[in-house]
Formats: C-alpha cells, structure tokens, sequence
C-alpha cells in the first residue's frame, strides 16, 4: 500500500515539474531572437502582412497571455501545430517516438547484456590485460564522438563491404512496414508475424543500435566495474568465499546484485538521456526520430514542436527515474518508501 | 510477504515504464503516414492507351536533406514542396528546350510554348486566349475545363501570397472579371495595361493550375480549413500525384494515370530523407539513389570522374547579393561602399570557395537576361580600394567603426565568403566583425530592413526577366523582399514601372541597362557571384533540362 502511495505521490510530483518546465521552455523559445514569422511566410511577405499574420495567431498578445492559451491548449491535449511539416505536434510525435524508443531501449538492451558481464569481469580479472581491454573500450565509447563511429561504420559496412543496408531510415524503399500497433517495426513485426518485415528491420536497425550502444557501453562498464570492485572487497563477499561456496555463485548471485543499484541508477540516467532523441545517430542513419525533429523545429524556430518535445522528454525521464526507484525494492529489499 | 511486495514493486515499474510507451506511441494505422488517391502497386502491368499504367514499372529514388511539406501552389514557400508542385500539376504554358553555350540542357526563356493550353494567342500584349486540351483531366479525373482554370486563377486572386500580387501587379490580373470563359475550352485573359511577361509570369510555378471544386468539396466548410487541405492534397493534372509522405521519412509519387501527354517513364518517384550530405553521396555511388541535389562542391571532380554518374552544373540566375547599409553614417557615404566592392576577392572566392562552379558577378542582373550589361566597375583592387577610403575622409580606416556582419547559419558558403571578405577589408583598415545568426533572425534582420544592416541575400528569380528582378532588389520599399536597405532612387522606380509595361524590347533592355548603371554608381549591394546549380544523377538516367526555377520535372526524364 505504502508503495502505491509513493507512486502516486511521485506521478503527482509530475504536474509542477512539467508546469515549470513549460513555463521555461516557452520563456526561452519565445524571448530567443528571431521572429517565426518571418520564416513562416514567404519571403516575399511585407511589413502589413507580417503585423497581419501576427494577430491572426495570437503572437501580438502579451507573453502571459500567449502563455495561458498555451496552458489551456496542453490541458485538452492540444501540443500546438508545426509549421514545417504541417501537422499537429501531437502526430508528429506519435509516428517518430516509436522510432526512436525502439533504437534507444534496443542500444541499451545491448549495452546492458555486454557492459555488465565485461565490468563484472574486469573487477574480477583486476589490472589484468582483460582489465585493461575493457578500459580502453570505455575510454573510447566516452571520446570517440557518436557520429564518428556511425560514419565509419557506414563507410566500412555499407560502403566498402556492402554488407549493411543503406543508412536510409526503418527500411528500404522497396520493403513494407508491418502492420502499426506499436509503431515500433521490431514489435509490430512480431506481434503480427510479419517475419519478412522482422528480418528487415533488425537489419536496418543493427548500425545505428550498434553506434548507439557502443556509447551507452562505457558508463555501464565503467559504474559495473567500480561498483563490483568495492562489493568484492566487502566482507560479506569474503565471509561467503570462506564458506566454500563457489567463485561464480559469489559474484553474481551475492556480490552483482549488492553492485547494480548504482548501474541501475546510471541505466535510468541512460535511458532518460537517450531518449530525449541522440540526434546525431538519429542524422547519420537518416533515422525518423525525435531528436532530429526537435532539432530541425529549432533551426526553423517552430515554437510548438520544441516545447512539445522539452515535454516530453521531461515526462519520460521523470517516469524512467520513478521506474529505477521502485526497482531499487526488488534489487535491495533493505529499501522501503 | 517480503517476496510478494518484491514482485509488486517490479511489477508498477514494468507497468509505469509500459504505460508510458503504450500512452505515447499508438498511432493508429491509419493515421500515418497519410495516403491521398489511389494507390499504384508495384507489380509490372500492361497498357495500351496513356490513360492506364505504364507498362513496367520505374522508381526514381531522389535522396532529399530534408522534409517536404506543403503543396499548396498559392502559399507554398519550400523549394521541395515546389518541386513536387511543378510535377503534380500543370502550368498553362512553358518554357521549350535548348542547350547552352556550354552544352547543357536547359529551357529557352526566350521561348514560351503550350503547355495544359493546347494553344494561345497574344493579342498585342494585353489579351491573351488560351485554348485548353481537350484531353486534360485533373488527377480526380475531373475535366479541365475553362470554368476550372477560371476558378484556380480567382483562388490565387482571393488569398494574399506572393502568387496573387504576381497576378495583380506583374501580370496586371487585378480582377477575376478580367478572366472570361469564351467556351468550356477556352480562356480569355484581358490585362489592365500591356504586359511582356505575362506569359512567362504563368510559366510560374503558383500560376499551376488546382481543382478548385475538390478542394471545396473536401476541404472542409471555411477557407482556411480548405487552405489546409489544399496543403496536404495536391489537386493538379500533373504528370504525377501524391501517392503517400511520411513526414521525415519519405514521400512517394505515382503517375497520374489521367494524364493528358505522355505517361512518364518513372512510374514512381521516391524522395528519401537523408540529412547527412555525405551518407547521400554514398548512397548515389552505391546506385540506392539515383539523384542528389546540390552535392558538396569539393566533392563535385570526384563525381564527374565517377564513369557511373552524370553531373550538371548549370549557371543560374541566381545572385549573392551583399547589402550594405547605405543610409546609415558613415556608409552613407558612397566612396566608402565602393571602397568595399574593390576590396572583395571576386576570383579567389569563386575559386575557392565555389570551386569554379560559379560566374563572376559583372552586374546587378545576370548574363543570360535581357538587357545584361557589365555594369560593375567593382574589381578586385586594394589600391583603388584604400583610394576612395582617403577621399572619403578615413585614410587607412582610422576613424571607421567596425563592420558587424550577420553570417546566416546553416549555409557554409556564405560564411567561408565572408571570411574572405573580412581578410581583404582588414589589409585596407577596415575591421569586421561576423557573427553567426540563426535563420529566423537572420531574414527577420533582412526583412525588417534593420538600419545598420551588412547581409548577405541569395536572390534567384522564378520569373526569369531583369525588370522582374530589378522591382524586386532596387525600387523603393520600406520592408520585406528584397531591398533591403531601402534603396530610393525615383528615378529608378520609373524606369522599372515603365519596363513593365513596355513591349518594344529594346526600349525596355535600355531601362534594364539604365537601372544598372545608376546602381552601379550608388553601390547599395554589391554582387558577389552566381552560382551554378548542381545536380548529380545514375548515367542511366536522360532527359535532364534545367529550369530557370531549379526544380527538377520527372517526366522528362526516362532511363537508358
């Protein structure tokens, strides 16, 4: 019951969040130089047509004023309409968050069933060559820059050795999509058996998990390692070893367990992050998802599509961390709320 | 007990984290993306007549860098939502064929001919007949009758936008009562004055032609809803028509299958979202794509050394024009603005930042229009350059503020230009400044003629006519395109108004060359170049002919 309480105290704790964050996202998108309007009309548009355009949509109102319509539109599921595709916010970002939570929740699966078994083993292996490896693995998902490993994934894989698809989006021009449930292909194709469209999506969505992941892989190795190095030293784990129960029972069922909570801590961070759209992969694989779409809406100062997506993104990282908290009870059952 | 609220506490964040997924991405199929006609499958099909489907099926894919929305002829803004416009619907005439000094296909602006109008006569410059096909259908397959493109011309009339002031103001259509029905097929057009551009303002890519009875019964009961649906629903009879767009991911063309001339040889046409410039290089080279839009100009020799791809670089009508602001102190004063042409590196900046794939601006109107003189006494010289700034009263530079220069972001080349630019005034004392702006606030500065205002303007004009691009960028206006600094010379503004009116072309080439010299002589913009307009292409694709409009029409092109 008590857990049900501070769930919802917690969804509750969602309304001023998002309520300040919109008030700052309208405040920064509206105060930024640089009037929509001019881009909005043709460029050909006089001074008259610019002042007319103004009033008709509401952008001559004071600041509060325009704030307010704002509130009361996002209250009745209104997100406002953008310009440049032409569609209400709410549609766009239906049909391109599933892209980008698909790739996003795919990277961190496999950075998750990598990372964590190779930190696990490098604490293990200490100052070992392998220790050493994984490292310099870590080191480098941290440097090398996300579309620098995209890129030359491409050139290799695609371009050399044409044994990746194009980095054209979900699909081929020639393939079809499986039937929309989800909108997530990997998903939609299993749910509906579509296993031509199952195979084609894996493989179109392989590059850009794969990029994606390697940059996911090197905080996870790198908390896993840490946090296993100091639980292995723990007397719990040498009181355990010293009852003869065998090297591999101690570290993962004793001594892994005691170290996730801060990797799964880190995961949430990922997560929250990631999904906010990791633009540069989204750009380098032509992939439809949000990111982009929030970065080409703030490159063409669309008001609408921006603040919809700061939403958004808050919303999911506020859920996310909700998530990691109430998985701490199942990982420690010391932890109560 | 301890077990159960385990699973239970598993059990709410499996549940928050689902809730979430489920609550924000479950479009419903038929939501997205949005289909509009009918649809053409991709299995190969007979025909015997052009009024079925080709009899194998083409796809031209053409990676694009960015989403295309908004077909709407009469508000359409985008250049790929232009293009699409130009290939879903019909203009009453065209331009015909030619090939250029240096070979490449292009259109004869001095030559308009039929195109949706079988036929037209030019009554003296002031009525014009146009006798429609009798064939023509709308992609509805709705006639395309008199009354229609009556109807199409008063829709433009009825919305402000840059298409009814052409009508209004360049073409002389104030009214719709100028525009007579003589019979189902034909259409008269009575202008208010004497016009030598009519015809090549109809040429224009928002004088298409729309059905504007399906717009009414589909669009919805206000104007406004209809303008919308004219948005997403190109209504033309085109060689093709929108089979499907996902927005940022792709849109799908089909042929028209009503079309009255000959069925395209592209039974389909796909623009792909690629934003990466080099990842559609790749993909052209790789043959996934068969077209790429204005590739990279330092990759353009390896292109053209690629036996597998045809390159075009076709010289344009287009100026990078330089605002100076002229009525702002000191700069008012004009030996400081010509200080600054002579101190432009013309040549070193279209070698070097163009490649080559550029022409020297010798003028304020381009080679290749009517009445193009070599205007601009402007070349590169430093001496001259460091002359006039001592015989306007700043020896050196000393005393001169320094030159904010407001650099648009997002285009390379215009920043790399002035960084030229800014090296050469530096040697003569002059001191500049470039801060980089975001779109919006950089055509907001331009627009709003902000006083003070160093900009660069890319101008290319659809219609291509001198007086037509001398209205524009020199007489008078206090805001908008595309004087921007306001430059006020009536005498100017007369000759342009007369060049307007004026059939004898070459009373009208000697307003063109007037307006040129007189500003020439006050300098309130200096061209810098004009770009060549570039396209890359399979080998096995023919038929390519550029418009003076840049937009590529697929149904000419056919493959080998």
């Amino acid at each position: 019951m008590r857990i049900i309480i501070y769930t919802l105290k917690r969804l509750l704790l969602l309304i001023p969040i998002l309520l300040g964050i919109s008030i700052i996202t309208f405040a920064i998108t509206h105060i930024i130089p640089g009037d929509p309007l001019y881009i909005l009309l043709s460029p050909y548009a006089k001074e008259d047509d610019i002042q007319n355009a103004r009033v008709e949509l509401g952008l001559d109102k004071p600041l509060y004023v325009q704030y307010g319509i704002y509130l009361n539109d996002l209250v009745h599921g209104d997100l406002g309409y953008a310009y440049r595709t032409r569609k209400p916010v709410l549609d766009d970002i239906k049909q391109r968050f599933p892209a980008t939570f698909e790739l996003t929740t795919l990277s961190l699966f496999l950075a998750v069933i990598v990372g964590v078994p190779l930190g696990v083993q490098a604490a293990v292996h200490r100052d070992t060559w392998f220790d050493h490896l994984v490292r310099i693995v870590s080191v480098g998902g941290v440097s090398i820059p996300i579309f620098w490993t995209g890129v030359v994934l491409i050139y290799i894989l695609y371009y050399k050795l044409k044994i990746a698809p194009p980095p054209m989006g979900r699909m081929g021009i020639m393939d079809t999509p499986p039937d929309t449930i989800t909108g997530m292909y990997i998903m939609d194709s299993i749910l509906t058996k579509n296993w031509v469209a199952l195979k084609v999506s894996l493989k179109y969505i392989a590059l850009p998990a794969i990029t994606l992941s390697f940059a996911m892989l090197a905080p996870i190795m790198r908390i896993t390692r840490n946090s296993m190095l100091e639980v292995l030293n723990s007397n719990f784990v040498r009181t355990a070893r010293s009852l003869g129960l065998s090297k591999r029972t101690v570290i993962y069922n004793d001594a892994l367990r005691n170290a996730l909570l801060p990797v799964v801590t880190s995961i949430g961070q990922i997560l929250g992050w990631s999904l906010g759209g990791e633009v540069l992969v989204e750009v380098v694989f032509s992939w439809p998802g949000l990111g982009y779409y929030a970065v080409n809406s703030i490159l063409n100062t669309d008001y609408a599509p921006v603040q919809g997506f700061v939403l958004l993104t808050a919303m999911i990282y506020v859920l996310v961390n909700l998530a990691v908290d109430l998985l701490y009870t199942v990982i420690d059952p010391r932890i109560t709320y | 007990m301890k077990q159960l609220r385990k699973w239970f506490a598993f059990g709410l964040a499996t549940v928050v984290v689902l809730s979430l997924l489920l609550a924000s991405c479950a479009p419903a199929a038929t939501e997205v993306p949005t289909s509009v006609g009918p649809v053409v499958t991709d299995a190969p099909v007979v025909t015997e007549s052009p009024t079925e489907p080709p009899v194998v099926e083409h796809t031209l894919t053409i990676a694009v860098s960015a989403d295309i929305a908004g077909w709407d002829p009469v508000t359409s803004i985008y250049w790929l939502a232009n293009e699409v416009i130009v290939n879903t619907h019909d203009t009453l005439v065209d331009y015909g064929p030619k090939t250029d000094a240096n070979g490449n296909p292009v259109r004869d602006i001095t030559n308009v001919v039929p195109n949706l109008a079988e036929s037209f006569t030019d009554e003296g410059g002031k009525v014009f007949t146009f006798v429609l096909r009798p064939n023509a259908k709308f992609n509805n397959g709705d006639p395309v009758t008199a009354q229609a493109v009556k109807a199409s011309f008063e829709r433009v009339l009825s919305i402000p936008s840059l298409a009814s002031w052409l009508l209004t103001d360049v073409a002389f259509v104030k009214t719709a009562d100028q525009i007579t029905v003589v019979d189902d097929a034909t259409v008269k057009f009575t202008l208010a004055d004497t016009n030598p551009i009519f015809l090549k303002v109809l040429a224009e890519m928002n004088m298409v032609i729309v059905n504007v009875a399906e717009i009414q019964a589909k669009g919805g009961a206000t104007a406004e809803d209809q303008q919308k649906w004219a948005s997403a629903n190109p209504t033309g009879s085109g060689p093709y028509m929108l089979e499907k767009y996902e927005a940022g991911v792709e849109l799908v063309l089909t042929a028209n299958l009503n079309y009255w001339g000959e069925p395209p040889y592209y039974s389909k046409v796909v623009y792909k979202i690629v934003p990466d410039v080099q990842n559609r290089l790749l993909l052209l080279q790789n043959g996934d794509v068969d077209v790429v839009y204005e590739p990279p100009l330092k990759d353009y020799e390896t292109l053209k050394a690629n036996p597998d791809l045809s390159v075009y670089a076709t010289p344009t009508f287009g100026t990078l024009f330089w605002w100076l602001p002229f009525n702002t102190p000191p700069w008012d004063k004009v030996e400081l603005r010509q200080a600054i042409a002579h101190a432009i590196p013309y040549e070193t900046i279209i070698k070097d930042v163009t490649y080559g794939y550029a022409a020297p601006a010798l003028s304020w109107i381009p080679l290749g229009l009517e009445g193009h003189i070599n205007a601009s006494p402007y070349n590169y010289d430093l001496v001259k350059a460091a002359e006039l700034l001592t015989t306007a009263g700043y020896p050196g530079g000393v005393g001169l503020p320094t030159i904010t220069f407001y650099a648009k972001q997002g285009v390379p080349e215009e920043e790399q230009v002035a960084v030229y630019i800014q090296a050469e005034l530096a040697k003569i004392g002059i001191t500049m400044e470039i801060q980089p702006v975001a779109l919006a606030a950089h055509s907001e500065k331009l627009a709003s003629h902000e006083a003070g205002l160093f900009a660069f303007n890319f101008w290319i004009p659809y219609v291509p006519d001198p007086i037509y691009s001398e209205f524009w960028n020199f007489k008078f206006s206090e805001s908008g395109c595309c004087n921007y600094g306001s430059f006020n010379d009536p005498s100017v503004d007369a000759l342009i108004d007369k060049g307007l009116y004026e059939l004898d072309p070459a009373i009208r080439n000697g307003y063109v060359e007037e307006v040129q010299r007189k500003v020439a002589a006050f300098v309130p913009s200096i061209p810098i170049y004009h770009p060549s307009w570039n396209v890359a292409m399979l080998k096995s694709i023919m038929g390519y002919s550029y418009y003076p409009d840049t937009l590529l029409r697929f149904g000419q092109l056919y493959g080998e």
